[in-house]
């Protein structure tokens, strides 16, 4: 695969938060932005309204969508603002689920590795690591000398600690999912059998098993002060306790959070004096504030708002590729989506190309097998290209020449209605009634998880965002993970499948495993449990005064930034 | 009127009981599950479970009414279970925040409203009135979220005088003030004229003005006295509607007010914290109703208080 990997997006999957948060998109269309470029709309369908104004987004080879001409302007303090759309609930380093929270405490908190941003792992805390040949044991040499703010040191010792709170069954911390595996409803297992401290500065993890995604786990083990970590009164919202490059001055819940730099800090000190995350919930409110100076990144960006974004002239648009997938799931229990040839055909009647054009003004990939081009182990497949007299026959071959009727449910945000109803106009094509109901998210979350026998899903239109192989087939796709224990709502099983991916799982060698993932990819692909759409890009706006910045998988990371003060 | 008053205060608490009820059963009974919600997507069934528990929604739901109501009456209104804080730790910051805008956005908009109503009143038909209920009808159609982001352009993008939202200085109240009070500007114009316009008619106006007052007297000591009553009813009800006008006006303007914490509440099935919001508006909707009773006695001395 050539994989020109750019710059990731958040790896922790927050599909309910993300599907609403995509909802002020659509807001902002009858906002400022109304006075598009009459960009080349070709092969949109007639989905959604005043589309055809909206330019389409297209990046240069550094991932450029806008380019500031103004370059010499000066930050009105060495404080950078980031204007973001959605809450940051949740600062507690082993005990958030959204991926705002995540990216915050990525601030504030060290991890043993990270993800970069050609998501590769290096070394954070851990200078280097070894993989034992039988896969089973992980050794990590911290690197010396570090301290939490509080004064604690960063040893081997914090790290157990650490360990040991987030996987105590007392303390529920979200973050315990890293090292538990679910079976099934009642029945889960540890991943990791012990930690141990073998000298001040050298940790060990033992599995029972080998399990490849565990590198991957601890990119979002964020390491606390031992002291603060074990204090059940220790009010994460009011003081941080890490050891990274900035710390918690203030949290305003619903409004903004903002760090200063640690002075003490044991890497690269950063050149930022203060960093503040603003929730900003209208896009048009964002691009606002990054146009008066407010605000010197701006995150989700509406692809209504690059007409905007250009006539500004000192405001750079980066388009990245990211980790989030769309589809629709196909419920395979219910006639006759029962039939793979009526999957495949709804998959030939599809026009992945409009709607990456309709949906996100071309800043969007076409799916090409399940899982994003970005996620390590992706394998290509070949494509369901749009064909509609062959989608024609292989519905008539299944027996339903004249279609039928199906629904479909979806978030009710204006982008998500928009899918729904996309994917309902190109299915009429062949003859396929859909009956389009979009939800409030939380409705559409517990119609997901009716188990099987109760179930009146057939359709879902949702997306997933993960940052490795494991996380997305296993969660969406494995035997396993039918509801209500996960979101395999197309009740698609397979055994092959299923061991392929607990082979991958279990494989000593990055080759290895991905060699094993492929083959998931390979079996699934021709099953057709979902409608393949598309891996939409993250758009992120920013002053042309800031430099530096990059996009790794917690989120947009200015630690090592520069501002033109 | 003491006693008026005293009645009416006693006689919010069983309607507020049936609120309570309502609200609790409305909460509860709608689709979603707030473990699932506060978890995550890729939360595992026993973290749900776990959470299900921790929470108490395990309990029949009587109980967990009354251990609300019981909490309630002890000053605890719960915790939220998104936030991590008591509701009452949640509330203090964002109530001031909506009270001083609800009260700036309904200050200037009934006191040009009014102006608009009586001057377009007394010039029936002519320009003055043309335009005022020009004025009237462009504020009552623009949706405010489209105006709160169009004043944004034009005051912070283009001008930088105010800035683009948050409340941390007072010039920040002013944009999301002028967004949120243009419909009841336009309503209260509106209301005013026709009500004066009913009593300019009237045969007493006739009267004064035949015994030769002076105009000014006749419009406001005679004519507005007496429609004030209609003014002061629907400025009452348009308080209410300012509840829903704040939920847009603050996501326009990132204001993190109650209006904005309601809706995200309700996203999450934050059951007691959208319980102790709605609690808090239909009280906040029943003192102002009563103030509005007591104000027409004032006005109107004919208003007698059984």
């Amino acid at each position: 695969m050539v994989n020109e990997k750019k710059t990731p997006e958040l790896n922790v999957s927050r599909r309910g938060f993300v599907a609403g948060g995509a909802a002020a998109a659509g807001v902002a269309a009858l906002g400022l932005a109304g006075c598009g470029g009459g960009g080349d709309t070709a092969g949109s369908t007639s989905t959604g309204s005043g589309e055809s104004n909206v330019e389409l987004i297209e990046a240069d080879e550094e991932g450029f969508v806008v380019r500031a001409e103004k370059t010499d302007g000066k930050a009105p303090a060495n404080e950078c603002v980031i204007a973001l759309e959605g809450e940051i609930q949740e600062l507690h380093p082993m005990d958030w689920s959204d991926g705002n929270s995540g990216w915050v405490d990525y601030y504030m908190y060290d991890t043993l590795v990270y993800l970069d941003e050609n998501y590769e792992t290096q070394a954070k805390a851990a200078d280097t690591w070894e993989v034992s040949d039988d896969a089973c044991t992980y050794t990590f040499h911290l690197h010396e000398g570090i301290t939490f703010t509080d004064g604690e040191p960063l040893n081997a010792d914090a790290v157990v600690t650490n360990y040991q709170a987030a996987i105590d069954p007392d303390n529920n911390w979200r973050r315990r999912r890293m090292f538990i595996e679910t079976i099934d409803e009642n029945t889960e297992e540890t991943r990791v059998d012990s930690c141990e401290a073998v000298d001040e500065y050298t940790v060990k993890f033992h599995l029972p098993t080998p399990y490849a995604p565990f590198l991957n786990s601890c990119t979002q083990f964020y390491l606390v002060s031992p002291k603060a970590i074990t204090d059940p009164d220790f009010d994460f919202s009011r003081e941080s306790a890490g050891s990274g490059p900035y710390v918690l001055e203030e949290h305003a819940q619903g409004d903004h959070t903002s760090l200063v730099r640690n002075e003490d800090y044991w890497g690269d000190a950063p050149a930022i004096e203060k960093v503040t995350f603003r929730q900003v919930p209208e896009a048009g409110s964002r691009i606002a504030m990054l146009q008066t100076g407010e605000a010197t990144v701006s995150y989700p960006t509406p692809s209504d708002q690059v007409a905007t974004i250009r006539s500004a002239g000192d405001i750079n648009l980066i388009s990245v590729e990211s980790t989030t997938m769309r589809y629709v799931t196909l419920n395979t229990n219910v006639e006759p989506l029962s039939d793979v040839r009526v999957r495949q055909a709804m998959n030939y009647a599809i026009d992945q190309d409009s709607y990456c054009k309709v949906l996100y003004s071309g800043a969007a990939t076409p799916a090409t097998s399940v899982l994003p081009e970005l996620v390590p182990g992706y394998k290509a497949q070949t494509p369901y290209e749009y064909d509609l007299e062959k989608a024609k026959s292989l519905l008539e071959e299944a027996g339903y020449a004249d279609g039928f009727t199906v629904s479909i449910i979806g978030d009710n945000s204006t982008q998500e209605t928009k899918g729904m109803t996309f994917v309902m106009q190109q299915l009429e094509k062949v003859g396929i009634t859909v009956d389009v109901q979009p939800n409030e998210a939380a409705t559409n979350a517990e119609i997901a998880a009716m188990p099987e026998d109760e179930t009146e899903l057939q359709m879902w239109y949702v997306n997933w965002s993960q940052s490795d192989a494991d996380g997305f087939m296993r969660s969406l796709l494995s035997s396993a993970m039918v509801p209500p224990t996960g979101y395999n709502t197309a009740f698609w099983r397979n055994d092959e499948f299923d061991a392929e991916l607990e082979a991958g799982n279990a494989a000593p060698t990055e080759d290895e495993q991905n060699e094993h993932y492929g083959k998931c990819q390979d079996i699934v692909w021709p099953e057709c449990p979902w409608l393949y759409l598309a891996s939409d890009n993250s758009l992120y706006a920013y002053k042309a005064y800031l430099s530096g910045a990059r996009v790794v998988s917690a989120g947009y990371d200015v630690t090592q930034a520069k501002l033109n003060v | 009127m003491g006693k008026y008053v005293v009645k009416r205060i006693l006689s919010m608490i069983p309607l507020l009981f049936v609120i309570s009820v309502v609200i609790f059963m409305f909460i509860h009974l709608i689709p979603g599950d707030p473990a699932r919600q506060i978890a995550g997507a890729d939360a595992t069934i026993g973290e749900v479970q776990a959470i299900r528990e921790e929470l108490g929604l395990t309990k029949p739901l009587v109980t967990q009414y009354v251990e609300w109501v019981g909490g309630f009456l002890t000053g605890d209104m719960g915790v939220s279970y998104t936030n991590n804080t008591t509701v009452i730790e949640l509330l203090t910051p964002r109530l001031p925040i909506t009270i001083y805008l609800t009260i700036c956005s309904i200050t200037w908009s009934a006191l040009l409203g009014i102006i608009i109503g009586v001057v377009a009143a007394i010039n029936r038909g002519k320009a003055l009135d043309l335009i005022g209920m020009v004025i009237a009808i462009a504020g009552i159609s623009l949706p405010n979220f489209w105006l709160g982001l169009q004043l944004m352009q034009i005051f912070s993008v283009n001008m930088g005088i105010f800035p683009t939202g948050g409340v941390e200085t007072w010039q920040g109240y002013i944009l999301p003030s002028l967004a949120m009070g243009a419909g009841i500007m336009s309503i209260l114009a509106r209301v005013t004229r026709s009500s004066m316009i009913e009593n300019l008619g009237k045969d007493y106006i006739r009267t004064s003005r035949a015994k030769g007052l002076p105009e000014s007297k006749v419009i406001m000591r005679h004519a507005f006295k007496n429609s004030s009553i209609d003014v002061i009813t629907v400025t009452a009800l348009q308080i209410g509607a300012l509840i829903a006008g704040s939920v847009v006006v603050e996501t326009v303007f990132s204001i993190p007010g109650m209006g904005r914490l309601l809706v995200d509440s309700i996203g999450y099935r934050d059951y007691e914290v959208v319980q102790a919001l709605i609690l808090f508006f239909s009280l906040e909707y029943m003192v102002i109703n009563l103030l509005a009773d007591v104000l027409y006695g004032v006005i109107n001395p004919r208003v007698r208080y059984e």
